[in-house]
Parts: C-alpha cells; sequence; structure tokens
C-alpha cells in the first residue's frame, strides 16, 4: 500500500533517477560526437559518467528509504559531474568550428528546472550549467569569441527560462504536497471514524441489556436500591461516552456498501491497516 | 396489549418481555430474524407495537423490509425502529424517511420506552 505521505519523496527520488540516466545517455552521445575533433580528452567525461552511475546505484540502493535531501544532493553531483565535463570539452568543440554552442548547457538548464528535487537543487543546476558556458566563453580566444553568436545571451535566456520553471514548479509540488496531506489526513479522520462508530455499534446494544436488566432488578430487588443506582450511573457513562463518540459520525462519508456494515470486521479490518 | 419485538440480539430479546411486563400487562411475540417473524406471521400481525430493530445481521434481510413485510400484510400497529447504528447510516435514514416509523436509537431510556408503552394503551 502506498501512503500519500510518501508521494513527495517518490517523486524526488524518481526525478533523481532520471536527471542521472539522462546523464549517462547524454554523456555517451557527447562521447561519441567528440570523437571526431582534435585532441578532444575523453577523460571528462568518463569521470562524468563515472560520477554518474555511481550516483545512479547510491540512488537504486537507497531506494528503500527515499529521502528528499539525499534526492537534492544526488541531483546536484550528477549536475557538478556533466558540466565539470562540458566545461573540458568545450572549448575543443569551439576551436574545431562549425559548432552550435552550449547545447547541453541549455538543455541543463532546462533539465534541471523540470527534474531538481527541490528549489535549491534547481537554482544549482542551473547555476552550474550557466557558470560552466561563462567559464567557457570566457576562455575561448578573442577571435572565437567574436564567432560565438547570440552568447552568453543564449545561455542566459535558458537560465532565466530554468529559473521561472523552477520556481512555478515548485509552487506547484508544494501544491500537491499540501493536497497529499489534506488527503492522509482526510483518509485517517475517515478511519476513527468508522472505529469510533463501531466501537459504538457493539457497545449499545449490551448496554441496552444491562439498562433493562436494572430496570427490572430494580423493581423485584427494592433493597438493592442503592447497589443498582450505582450500576444505573456506570450505565449513564456509558452512554456519555457512546454520545462522544458520535460526534466522529460527522467526519464518515458512507458508501453504498455502508448498508452491510460490520463492526467487527470493521475493527478487524482497521487492526490490519498500517 | 400484544408487542412485537424482531431483535437478533439474544440477551435483549429475552430480557425485553420481562421489562415491558413491569410496566403493563404485555404479551410478546419475539423474533429474532425476518424469516421468524414469518413463520410467526399470524401472532406478529396482530399485535398493537412492533420494536424492529434496524440491523439483524450482515446479509441479512433488516427491519426495514420486516417493516414492508408487515405493511404489505397489512399491519396496523405502530412500529418503531430500534437501532446501534449511527443516526446517518443509510439503513437508518432509510427507516427514518418511511414516515410512519419512530425510529430510537439504542441504548433507549427506560422511561422513553414507557412512554411509547403508555401511549400505545391510551
Amino acid at each position: 500500500m502506498i501512503r500519500t505521505t510518501d508521494y513527495p519523496s517518490r517523486i524526488a527520488w524518481f526525478s533523481a533517477m532520471l536527471a542521472t540516466a539522462i546523464g549517462i545517455v547524454g554523456m555517451l552521445l557527447e562521447l561519441a560526437g567528440g570523437r571526431h575533433v582534435l585532441g578532444m580528452p575523453d577523460w571528462p567525461a568518463f569521470v562524468s559518467l563515472a560520477v554518474s552511475a555511481s550516483v545512479f546505484g547510491a540512488l537504486v540502493a537507497q531506494r528503500s528509504r527515499k529521502n528528499i535531501r539525499f534526492a537534492s544532493v544526488a541531483f546536484v553531483v550528477n549536475a557538478a559531474a556533466i558540466s565539470f565535463a562540458l566545461l573540458v570539452r568545450d572549448p575543443y568543440y569551439a576551436q574545431a568550428g562549425d559548432w552550435l554552442p552550449f547545447q547541453a548547457n541549455k538543455l541543463g538548464c532546462v533539465l534541471a528546472a523540470l527534474l531538481a528535487p527541490q528549489l535549491w537543487s534547481a537554482l544549482v543546476g542551473v547555476g552550474l550549467h550557466t557558470a560552466s558556458a561563462g567559464l567557457v566563453l570566457a576562455s575561448v580566444d578573442v577571435e572565437l569569441h567574436q564567432q560565438i553568436v547570440f552568447e552568453p545571451m543564449g545561455t542566459v535566456t535558458f537560465a532565466l527560462v530554468g529559473v521561472v520553471l523552477t520556481l512555478y514548479r515548485q509552487r506547484r509540488l508544494a501544491l500537491e504536497r499540501h493536497v497529499a496531506t489534506v488527503h492522509a489526513e482526510t483518509v485517517a479522520a475517515q478511519q476513527l471514524a468508522r472505529i469510533s462508530l463501531a466501537v459504538r455499534d457493539l457497545a449499545n446494544t449490551p448496554i441496552q441489556t444491562l439498562e433493562l436488566c436494572s430496570a427490572i432488578l430494580q423493581q423485584r430487588f427494592p433493597g438493592a436500591a442503592n447497589i443498582l443506582a450505582l450500576q444505573d450511573r456506570a450505565l449513564a457513562r456509558l452512554t456519555e461516552l457512546g454520545a462522544l463518540l458520535q460526534r466522529y459520525e460527522a467526519n464518515l462519508t458512507w458508501d453504498h456498501d455502508a448498508t452491510s456494515l460490520d463492526a467487527v470486521a470493521e475493527l478487524e479490518r482497521a487492526a490490519l491497516r498500517p | 396489549m400484544r408487542v412485537l419485538v424482531l431483535e437478533d440480539d439474544d440477551d435483549l430479546r429475552e430480557c425485553m418481555p420481562t421489562f415491558l411486563s413491569t410496566i403493563a400487562d404485555v404479551e410478546c411475540v419475539l423474533a429474532g430474524s425476518v424469516e421468524q417473524l414469518q413463520e410467526k406471521a399470524d401472532d406478529a400481525l396482530r399485535t398493537d407495537l412492533a420494536l424492529l430493530d434496524i440491523n439483524l445481521g450482515r446479509g441479512l434481510p433488516s427491519g426495514v423490509d420486516a417493516f414492508d413485510w408487515l405493511l404489505n400484510r397489512g399491519y396496523a400497529g405502530r412500529v418503531v425502529f430500534t437501532t446501534a447504528h449511527a443516526a446517518r447510516h443509510p439503513l437508518v435514514a432509510q427507516a427514518l424517511r418511511l414516515g410512519r416509523a419512530t425510529v430510537l436509537s439504542k441504548p433507549i431510556p427506560r422511561a422513553r420506552l414507557a412512554e411509547f408503552l403508555h401511549a400505545e394503551r391510551t
């Protein structure tokens, strides 16, 4: 059974795993794409692949103890490894010419906005990809710099779009978490109401029997009036308890099957619930 | 005065006639289910007051079914539903909609039961 309160950590975990998987596939494509570039070092891509694979493995290993903060750290480590590989390799693409600059960085900004588990990890992810592109741009020769059109404005635009998307998505996630919490509270209130009513249903008929027996005994044994008065007071307290439990009835939504409500079965079901 | 008691709880069904007899001269017809009620049809239909428990066990005909059965056979007495269920339970809500019957929630105070009996006698 999936508890609704688990949804945020499940979503965060899935997002982090998806981001690392995209990182692995993307870096393999990057590795293949850089084969023709003269002097292109492969080691940054391999380092990035190793880090992404390790992060993916850690997420798989820890999947039974899902934690949003862990997922965020994993996401940022993966983004840092990719940004580092791009930082080292992009100047070689720039030197080789015929290069669409910072496509991976721009994609990284959008993916960070869409997949980062928390606000801070999204902003750090966008920042890493933007900073990587900026450092590459600052490090290339002035002549090459002039050949790279629409930059740095192109990357900055994607970074800004990433930030706006991040803020929008985080707001939506906060709303989803709130809805999940409210839903969990409603389910708990329904369960409490059903248990309360089941207890009341089971108790009311025996209390009725005691009530009538007490009246019979009062008539047959007038000398025991004091003792029977004690019993009546105890019965009155049990009746008050029933009235208190009745308040939970307002929280209960009856479904069509409720006409066959069985108090014992209801209590047995409640005992089995996690 | 004759009273029909339809109640699936053995203890309550057993003590109800004794209690009623402490209030008035009462002759009771007892049934633990709609099936038993139908077996005692002649006696049951001659009673002046029917105390019908609404919930007679999961999957079994209810007190509301017993009410329908009595009405279809021209029952002329007063009908009082008794229930341990919540007031908003669908079966109780159905009984309340019947109009002709009164619904009392258990535990019913002995004074309230006595009121009904006295009202029937007068």
